[in-house]
């Protein structure tokens, strides 16, 4: 029961993780100041710097929640997995593990980046940080995802 | 200014590197064994269940950044400010075409 709400949260997380790190990288490529008359224009006139410090605490949240379950999956769903030789799935868990700690890794040049370095500097470097955590993000969300899923059907 | 982004992306080279190099390379001083929950330095018997290796080559790739890190802040400030933009993305995308390749088998066996 316990594993299934940290799974739950660990998922929501993942989720708000996503929305701020694709708005932020959205908004880390913007070139020039435009008016927000429209959905899209909106979308790219976001402020990013405000989301470094929730993004950086989520993550670190998340990876936490992730590695209180991952030995749930490593006893009940990885040798389910290898039974149905699934070994698609086995792969982009590793993908996922191991992404998600390069993206843990870059968090204190991400944060520096945002927050102490004057936003007209080095903006290729942030967007291309942002960019790679953003991308973690989505590979790790989407595969947990998926797992879940398959986990259900088994 | 830049002062202080070198050390960082050191660190954050450096603990990718290591972190992913313990796994391919098989470095597992201590394993947990969420069967017992237990973590150990000894290779228990298969009833033992399954080994997990990740939480050691976290520990491990962190300290060799921090390491690593507090070493690159003697690095001169001008030589450091060059390299230390690169240097936060490219290893960290170098270390994940690294994990792609190897985990690449698991997609075609």
């Amino acid at each position: 029961m316990l594993i299934t709400v940290l799974l739950i949260l660990h998922g929501l997380a993942g989720v708000i993780l996503i929305g701020a790190t694709t708005h932020q990288t959205i908004a880390s490529w913007k070139t020039k100041s435009a008016p927000s008359n429209t959905f899209f224009q909106s979308l790219i006139n976001t402020r990013g710097a405000t989301y470094t410090n929730a993004i950086v605490i989520l993550y670190i949240l998340t990876s936490i929640g992730g590695g209180i379950i991952y030995p749930t999956y490593v006893m009940d769903v990885k040798g389910s997995l290898t039974d149905a030789q699934m070994l698609s799935a086995i792969g982009a868990f590793e993908l996922k593990e191991h992404y998600a700690i390069v993206g843990l890794a870059m968090l204190p040049t991400y944060w520096y980046l945002w927050k102490k370095v004057p936003p007209a500097e080095h903006r290729v470097t942030r967007a291309l940080n942002t960019t790679v955590i953003c991308a973690m993000v989505w590979t790790a969300f989407l595969v947990g995802h998926i797992l879940n899923n398959i986990k259900g059907l088994i | 200014m830049m002062s202080k982004m070198f050390p960082l992306a050191v660190f954050t080279g450096v603990f990718a590197f290591v972190y992913y190099a313990c796994f391919v390379f098989g470095y597992t001083p201590v394993r947990y064994y969420p069967l017992l929950g237990e973590f150990t330095t000894q290779d228990l018997p298969r009833t033992a269940g399954p080994a997990m290796g990740w939480f050691t080559w976290i520990v491990v790739g962190a300290v060799a950044g921090l390491v690593a890190g507090l070493a690159a802040m003697v690095v001169p400030k001008n030589i450091g400010e060059r390299l230390a933009m690169g240097l936060s993305w490219v290893v960290p995308i170098g270390v994940c075409v690294w994990i792609l390749i190897v985990e690449w088998h698991w997609f075609v066996e």
